[in-house]
């Protein structure tokens, strides 16, 4: 027994000596619970909050004033209505200006939800107009679904209960004929007993239970077929048709397989010096400026090569890539990401003492970076001020921002220049920083 | 001193790490050509030295000269004809041997068709010519040895203990490896704290310790100015005592088993030892003087042994 003892003791001396397995254990899977309890588990709701929704309200009523207050206090949309002017005045949101958006800054604003003229003009229900960019096909159906609900949930009583409309009697008297008709249609029984119902609870009673809206909105497939006939969403899609929405998971695993092998790689210097390779090589001509710069430039190529090769795989699996127009931009955004975390794998080589310190730091920031910069998952379920203010702090943030822009948006190299900018800006920093901590450090001692 | 022209030289170099003064004040002079050891016990600052000749370590204070020139830390240049054999197995591992020859050859600039030819001649004289394309991994430890003393084309070439963990065989196959390019005029460089070695290897020695050099010369004159390092054996035998008596006041005395070992100090007189041995009729056998080596000298210059 004693002889058991000893060897556990023994097994758990070696494991505490082991600082990488240490964090790998425990720090890890903390940081991991803490990243996704933010994600999924902010606020007193489970689903993603602060999504930019333009509101265009052409009809400027009361009423649709109202309805744009329901989706304000929505937490799922950050509800734009009006626009900033040159003379400091603010204006109502036109629909040229927001579909104008849409296109030119694709990044912050993916939905236009535009309240027509023509509202009411529809034979039967209400006619509203969704411009979107579903550039995310799950925040695509979170973002319509919700929409759904509170338009059924709000609008139509609204609508019912106001005068403003223009709703006479016979109106009236015609909607409830017909919306029996459509209820008997797709839940059955007899229209004219539903017709009865209504006129003896002075009307269907929706208005009153926002309940039952709810549950029209969220799914079952009767009610919302048949509240789907009462609201005409006509829907039109600015970028992505014909996009396979798989580019936001070939891009995530791309760039965070990316800087998980260029740690690795650039990490291997350790090995180097432990081997006495430095010793070596450095008692002739080469000098250790040469040494660094040659691993950067392995390190970058070896990224460059590596991010190619799984967009070429992406492509074979999921044609990702649909027109050549996007391979110059998509190498430029490539050898931008490359350099960036490239720099980044010299910059933990420099802090770290050893190879198990750069590897247990390079999971733990590398994890981190790739889920708050939107390669684990998407950055709409992140809490808005995540986004806000801690994403663009992840290179990972910018590599996805342009890789999407060019997978999902054709986006050519003029309109990616800020993500290279800002990539090549983060590998310059970083670098030097990583140079002045191998000089100041002792790798080469 | 060699009477050829100095290849390296070295003067008032010193390096400290924190309050440890790994090299005080070197001054040294290395011949074109030479075979030059440093001896010295693990900790004495033969490693440093040849980090400071190769720029690994910039030196604190003093200055080095290749061929003449004065060296800075980083120039480049001036250390291309410069090639290391660290004590550490310097090879990548998971390339092949000649592979390996192809990286460090390349690292000093020659071409391919240069490095092809040097790689076989060189792998060759180590007997690793057949298995130049086996990964270095799959070596024994002396096939590693072996490889990793072979640099393509260094003028001068140092050695740091190059045969530590190394078998009988692999260790004479370094040995003649390394004498074959002393002949043929390459310069090298070599510490160890095996005595034999230097003794087989070195023309000249510089015996270190504490990062000070305590004497440099050739072989035979340093054991020929070591006279005082030879030892005296006096035989534990009746009537001894008058002999051992003197003996003590001639230097050391330290009693073993069966004898008496005398280390000299500097008032020896081994001719009033053979006349007490006279004057009481006893066997000049009694008295035993063993020649200086260099691990006499070192113990006379360090009051140590070498390997402590």
């Amino acid at each position: 027994m004693n002889t058991i003892l000893s060897l556990v003791k023994k097994d758990f001396l070696l494991f505490w000596k082991d600082k990488t397995a240490v964090v790998l254990t425990f720090a890890v899977p903390m940081l991991l619970i803490v990243i996704f309890g933010i994600i999924f588990m902010s606020g007193d709701n489970s689903g993603p909050s602060g999504i930019r929704l333009l509101v265009v309200d052409e009809v400027q009523s009361e009423e649709s004033a109202e309805l744009v207050g329901f989706l304000q206090r929505e937490d799922t949309f950050n509800v734009l209505t009006e626009r900033n002017l040159a003379d400091g005045e603010t204006a109502p949101l036109d629909r040229d200006y927001a579909g104008q958006l849409l296109r030119t800054d694709p990044g912050s604003y993916r939905y236009v939800l535009i309240l027509p003229e023509n509202l009411m003009d529809a034979d039967f229900g209400l006619n509203f107009e969704l411009l979107y960019n579903p550039q995310n096909p799950v925040e695509n159906n979170i973002v319509q679904g919700i929409l759904q609900k509170v338009l059924f949930s709000n609008a139509f009583p609204l609508l019912m209960n106001s005068e403003s409309y223009g709703l006479t009697d016979e109106m009236r008297d015609s909607f409830d004929d017909e919306l029996s008709e459509v209820i008997a249609r797709h839940f059955g029984g007899d229209p004219e007993e539903i017709r009865a119902q209504f006129d003896a609870d002075g009307f269907w009673g929706l208005g009153g239970s926002s309940g039952e809206g709810e549950e029209g909105g969220s799914g079952e497939s009767g009610s919302s077929d048949a509240l789907g006939e009462l609201f005409n969403i006509e829907k039109t899609q600015v970028y992505g048709e014909g996009k396979n929405p798989a580019s936001q998971s070939v891009g995530g695993w791309a760039v965070m397989f990316l800087l998980f092998s260029l740690s690795g790689a650039a990490s291997s210097l350790f090995e180097e010096r432990e081997a006495g390779l430095f010793l070596r090589i450095l008692s002739g001509p080469a000098t250790r400026a040469q040494i660094l710069w040659s691993k950067f430039f392995f390190c970058g190529l070896l990224g460059l090569i590596q991010m190619l090769v799984l967009f070429t795989f992406g492509h074979l699996l999921y044609g990702i890539i649909t027109s050549p127009a996007q391979l110059l931009p998509l190498l430029l955004i490539s050898i931008a990401t490359a350099a960036a975390a490239t720099a980044f794998g010299m910059l933990l080589a420099s802090l770290a003492q050893t190879q198990a310190q750069a590897n247990g730091l390079g999971t733990l920031l590398i994890l981190t970076m790739s889920a708050f910069g939107g390669a684990m998952f998407p950055l709409f379920m992140m809490p808005e001020f995540i986004r806000t203010y801690i994403s663009p702090f992840s290179l990972v943030y910018w590599a996805m921002d342009g890789i999407l822009a060019v997978l999902w948006r054709d986006a050519g190299v003029l309109q990616i220049l800020p993500q290279i900018g800002v990539l090549c800006a983060v590998a310059a920093a970083i670098l030097a920083i990583a140079l002045w901590r191998f000089r100041k450090g002792d790798l080469f001692r | 001193m060699t009477a050829s022209k100095p290849i390296l030289e070295l003067t008032g170099i010193s390096k400290s790490f924190g309050s440890i003064h790994a090299l005080r004040e070197v001054d040294l002079s290395i011949a074109t050509g030479e075979f030059f050891g440093f001896l010295g016990p693990n900790g004495a600052g033969k490693s440093t030295l040849l980090k400071v000749f190769c720029g690994f370590q910039p030196a604190d204070t003093g200055e080095i000269r290749i061929k003449g020139q004065p060296v800075a830390a980083d120039d480049q240049q001036a250390r291309r004809s410069l090639g290391l054999v660290p004590q550490e197995l310097a090879l990548y591992d998971r390339l092949s041997a000649i592979n390996n020859l192809r990286v460090f050859g390349g690292i000093h600039g020659l071409g391919r068709a240069r490095i092809e030819e040097k790689g076989r001649e060189l792998l060759e004289s180590v007997g690793l010519w057949e298995r130049r394309n086996d990964r270095v991994k799959d070596f024994s430890g002396g096939m590693k040895r072996r490889l990793n003393i072979i640099l393509p084309e260094p003028d001068i070439l140092l050695c740091d203990e190059p045969t530590v963990g190394v078998d009988p065989q692999s260790r004479n196959a370094i040995f003649e490896f390394l004498e074959n390019l002393n002949r043929r005029g390459l310069t090298i460089l070599y510490t160890t704290h095996y005595m034999e070695e230097a003794e087989r290897l070195c023309r000249r020695i510089a015996i270190i310790d504490h990062g000070k050099i305590l004497a440099c010369d050739k072989q035979d004159r340093l054991l020929a100015d070591a006279g005082s390092g030879c030892e005296v054996l006096i035989k534990k035998a009746p009537g001894m005592e008058p002999v051992v008596e003197a003996a003590g006041g001639q230097g050391e005395l330290i009693e073993e088993d069966l004898t008496w070992r005398l280390v000299p100090g500097p008032g020896l007189r081994l001719s009033r030892l053979y006349a007490i041995i006279e004057e009481h009729g006893l066997s000049h056998e009694h008295l035993q003087v063993r020649q200086p080596s260099l691990e006499g000298l070192f113990l006379q210059l360090t009051g140590r042994k070498l390997r402590d």
